[in-house]
């Protein structure tokens, strides 16, 4: 039964019925989930249609939404994200709500208050993050489609990690109305998938204005599926010499051959320089955390959420509640942002950081001047070990140094397996296109998986 | 930048974050250290760059009012509710 | 080397919106608690924020109606702060690019407008407060002014004022017992000449007697301390109408920290001079302008115009029984006079009243004619008043016309002369003070209806 979710979506849907597939789902995910963690919540109720899981920093009516965290303690939205309407409007059927990073702060899902996610590929190691649960979801074939969200990279590294698609859409693709907000100048709703066509099939479905987020887009729709069998003779890619000369070893080598395969099917192959690309870290960590900051005072135990039972004055219920609800990389993260808002500190940290920012941008558009696509690697390693990182904040933040930059300056970027190190940890491509342009971006990598085709391989939990 | 322990606890304050001496003690370590990398950014010519002020305009909404939240939600996801329809907190001092 | 006191405003007023400013709440006044809610202004997480264009439309009103300066692109900015009654722990406000500048009221400078959202209500029952979002994220727009204000009665002007342009731009309906209308006022002393001292803000001002109590108290008490030696510390302060005393608002000892910055939910407020201009034409004449106009059309006093302004629907109502009744004085007189009086007394409003511009304006062509007299009149007018008849009809029914044909007036005339010979003759060998009963005798002739002043005329010439 569940090998109806190894096919590509539109076989598996003339194979079965509505019912069967979202039974097969639900079989899934009572057989992998329990040893992988990637479900906080199974929607045993769901309706019959395509399965899809959903992040749970994303709202959803009719079933929990905790983000990952002790403080929204038994919160349920009484309305559904935009994307999640759309979603179940073109027939989609809501199965859970999958494990994420507290509030999506973290690159491994270690930093769930409920458990790390796993990964399908070898459990010992993280899924990568935030949208950790979300990649493991599709990894181990239990849906066909995730949702997850980006603010620093965190749905292609996780997709990176666990061998699936990956897309952060251009900002203001996708409405971000309904997605709990952290960095609210990046964030964006991502998909995940197996395979590209899956991707652009559902992008169409959730993308375009919507007149409750502001921050949304009124570019058009566009037909997303449209170039996926069109092929990349004669574009052109722009290696990111800064990315690329930092890579050594399997990761260098296993660049390299994707690079050769892109060559092979036609592509016209440069290095460009985007030479402020590696501060982008500290421009990413700087900004997020300080929206993020202000996003988080809404969690106070007054309207909605935990409060602490050892409260009995109004101050308490705010430090207390907060202090016993909130995990420590996302208080860490609420200092920081709250530090590079303060008085005295604002205009070296946070005004400083988002002239970078235009600087950052500013170098990828003329980059995008000469080239069609950039490319770098998804990740600069496989899948880490739990509890390697959680030690070092720093070292974990540097995980996202290849995916921030695209969150930073807005444009869309997808991760598409590329291999696998050692032969069995998934490696990623990351390709990066101007603004708007996903209808390119999916046609470049839909040529990359045609003529590679690491999807058809499951990891050890699915056979 | 160094975050020393004062530091941290203004800060931890004005996020209304409570930690201990050791958590605050901790939390100034690990900032210092993250913000010792952020520190580079000093060495960014940003000549001519500014915060990138949007040149697009925020959409403007129709004055046409749409049902409220169903009261018994607002009940329902709320810790501490009066039966007349309040939300309840502990005494609020002064404003 | 006298005290001069320091003042600066900061006004809140309500814009006159169907909805909040950045949800589709109802924003109507009086609702069942947190029944006017959503997950935007509840602070819900996935919520965000989308303006409201009308919010915007009045608030570039009330910027024209005071002559500021208005910004085509101002930018939203977050205010953080912890507040039980703030539900997302921001404020969504304008901070250094707001919406207008640099306009005036009198010789008080305007510094700023800009917009922001209310935050809700909290409510203390002992041990416990109720919080009550209906009113998180009315539409507000923030007036300051410069510190040109120097006495209690200065800032009750300057208010007074502003409410009156707030409410005859209909951006706000000025009702200060329903929150419309807020006040809080920056106070600091100096000798004269000095360098500004330190101010205190006092919060929360809501009626225009706290208003000047608390500046006053707060004015004495600054220079009590001063003069006894002391500093006075920066700090808010609350007004407690029971004792007529400012005190210190026991909160957090460290300044607030409000870490401002452009709110990432919305982009920047652009407006535009096409819609700038559209909206300055809806601007109605401004009650300062309007009263100097009947000054100089109308040949009225100071003080009448003032009155007649106080209220736009007054003074349309003014106007219009002007051009009724053909007789700007006269108009003047009755509506000040006894439209004023009834509505009062009877605590009516002037959009429901009977006498409407035209029954009042056919009564004061009834007297300018002579047809009625004026204890006449004041009697048709009570009538109206209760009835809504039109005052010729009342004039019929009750027989209040006057005889005010000189003809037959002295047709009447001549049979009294005739009648009374004896009295003539004595009136006319010196007793003037028969005069008098004469006089009666042709009212009693013509049934009480002579005009009075020409009869007493025609009487006077006939016996020469």
């Amino acid at each position: 039964m569940s090998e109806l979710l190894n096919l590509p979506w539109h076989e598996a849907k003339t194979a079965a019925t509505a019912r069967e597939l979202v039974d097969a789902s639900l079989c899934a995910i009572d057989e992998r989930n329990p040893a992988l963690n990637a479900f906080l919540h199974v929607a045993r109720d769901a309706a019959g249609g395509m399965p899809v899981a959903v992040k749970d920093n994303i709202v959803t009516t009719g079933m929990p939404t905790t983000c990952a965290s002790r403080i929204l303690g038994s919160f349920v939205s009484p309305f559904d994200a935009t994307a999640v309407a759309r979603l179940r409007q073109s027939g989609c059927s809501i199965v859970g709500k999958t494990n994420l990073d507290e509030f999506a702060m973290g690159s491994s899902t270690e930093h769930s208050a409920f458990g790390t996610a796993r990964n399908p590929w070898d459990p010992t190691r993280v899924p990568g993050g935030s949208s950790g649960g979300s990649a493991v979801a599709v990894a181990a074939r239990m849906v066909p489609a995730a949702l997850g969200s980006e603010t620093g990279g965190s749905v292609r590294q996780p997709a990176a990690l666990c061998g699936v698609v990956g897309l952060k859409p251009t900002y203001g693709r996708i409405s971000r109305n309904g997605l709990v907000a952290f960095g609210s100048s990046v964030d964006q709703i991502g998909i995940l998938t197996k395979t590209v066509r899956e991707c652009a099939e559902l992008l169409g479905v959730i993308a375009g204005p919507d007149p409750l987020d502001s921050t949304s887009s009124f570019a058009p729709v566009d037909d997303y599926a449209a170039d996926l069998d069109a092929g990349i003779r004669g574009l052109r890619f722009g290696v990111v010499r800064e990315a690329v000369s930092q890579l050594e070893g399997e990761v260098r080598a296993n660049f390299d051959d994707a690079l050769a395969v892109l060559r092979g099917a036609g592509a016209v192959i440069e290095e460009v320089s985007v030479p402020t690309i590696g501060y982008a870290i500290a421009v990413y960590y700087i900004v997020a955390n300080a929206e993020a900051s202000a996003n988080l005072s809404r969690f106070d135990g007054i309207r909605y959420g935990h409060r602490s039972a050892r409260a009995k004055t109004i101050r308490e219920v705010y430090f207390e509640s907060r202090g016993e609800g909130f995990g420590d990389e996302v208080k860490r993260r609420i200092m920081l942002g709250t530090f590079a808002l303060s008085s005295g500190y604002y205009d070296a940290y946070y005004g400083r950081a988002q002239a970078v920012r235009a600087r950052l941008r500013a170098d990828f558009d003329a980059a995008f001047a000469r080239f069609d696509y950039l490319l770098t690697p998804t990740t600069p390693e496989a899948a880490f070990a739990i509890g390697a990182k959680t030690d070092d904040p720093l070292a974990m933040y540097l995980s996202d140094i290849f995916t921030a930059p695209a969150n930073l300056v807005g444009i869309p970027a997808i991760a598409v397996p590329s291999g696998f190190w050692r032969g069995k940890l998934p490696l990623s491509l990351q390709i990066m296109g101007p603004r708007f342009s996903e209808r390119a971006l999916f046609r470049a990598a839909s040529a990359f998986e045609r003529e590679t085709g690491y999807w058809r391989e499951l990891p050890p939990v699915c056979t | 930048m160094k975050i020393d322990r004062d530091e941290a606890k203004r800060i931890a304050g004005l996020a209304h974050l409570e930690f201990d001496d050791a958590g605050l003690d901790r939390m100034a370590g690990e900032m210092t250290k993250i913000l010792s990398y952020i520190d580079q950014l000093r060495e960014v010519d940003v000549a001519g760059f500014d915060s990138g002020s949007s040149a697009e305009a925020t959409p403007l909404r129709d004055d046409v009012p749409r049902p409220s939240v169903d009261r018994a939600a607002v009940a329902s996801n709320a810790p501490a509710f009066s039966a007349d329809g309040h939300f309840i907190v502990p005494k609020v001092i002064g404003e | 080397m006298t005290w001069e006191a320091v003042i600066g405003l900061e006004v809140h007023a309500h814009l006159s919106t169907d909805t909040k400013i950045f949800c589709a709440c109802a924003t109507a006044f009086g609702a069942p608690p947190n029944t006017q809610v959503c997950p935007v202004c509840l602070g819900y997480p996935g919520a965000l924020p989308v303006l409201n264009r009308r919010a915007v439309e009045l608030a570039i009103r009330a910027a024209l109606a005071t002559g500021c300066t208005i910004h085509e692109r101002s930018v939203f900015a977050r205010k953080n702060y912890f507040y039980p009654d703030l539900p997302k722990g921001y404020q969504i406000s304008q901070f250094d690019r707001p919406l207008a500048t640099g306009g005036s009221i009198g010789n008080v400078r305007i510094l700023r407008i800009h917009m922001e959202e209310d935050a809700g209500k909290s409510i203390h029952h002992g041990e416990v407060s109720h919080v009550d979002l209906n009113r998180a994220g009315t539409p507000l727009v923030e007036i300051v002014s410069e510190p040109d204000i120097r006495s209690a009665e200065e800032a009750d002007a300057y208010v007074t004022r502003l409410r009156q342009i707030l409410m005859y731009t209909e951006v706000c309906d000025g009702n200060m017992e329903e929150g419309s209308l807020r006040c809080d006022a920056n106070v600091s002393v100096r000798r004269t000449g000095a360098s500004l001292g330190t101010r205190a803000e006092i919060k929360n001002l809501n009626s225009f007697r706290y208003l000047r109590s608390a500046i006053d108290f707060e004015i004495a008490r600054q220079i009590a301390i001063l003069e006894s030696g002391g500093t006075i510390t920066q700090e808010t302060r609350l007004y407690d109408p029971a004792s007529g005393e400012t005190r210190t608002m026991r909160s957090k000892e460290e300044a607030h920290d409000y870490r401002y910055f452009p709110d990432p939910d919305l982009l920047p407020l652009v407006v535009d001079r096409a819609w700038i201009d559209e909206i300055a034409r809806s601007v109605p004449e401004l009650p300062q302008v309007r009263a100097e106009r009947y000054q100089r059309d109308f040949a009225l006093s100071g003080k009448d115009a003032e009155a007649l302004v106080t209220s736009r629907p007054l003074a349309d109502y003014f106007e219009a029984t002007v051009e009724s009744s053909g007789n700007a004085r006269g108009a003047a007189n009755w509506v000040r006079n006894e439209v004023l009086r009834v509505l009062n007394e009877q605590k009516l409003d002037l959009a429901g009243y009977r006498v409407t511009p035209g029954k009042l304006g056919r009564l004061i062509r009834l007297i300018d004619s002579g047809a009625i007299g004026g204890k006449a009149a004041k009697e048709v007018f009570d009538d109206m008043s209760a009835s809504g008849h039109d005052p010729e009809q009342i004039v019929e029914r009750k027989g209040l016309g006057q005889i005010s044909d000189p003809a037959v007036i002295r047709e009447a005339a001549r049979r009294v002369i005739e009648r009374n010979a004896v009295q003539v003759e004595q009136y006319r060998a010196g007793k003037a003070q028969l005069f008098g009963f004469l006089v009666g005798q042709l009212m009693k002739e013509t049934r009480g209806k002579a005009n009075a002043e020409m009869a007493n005329a025609i009487l006077r010439e006939l016996l020469g």
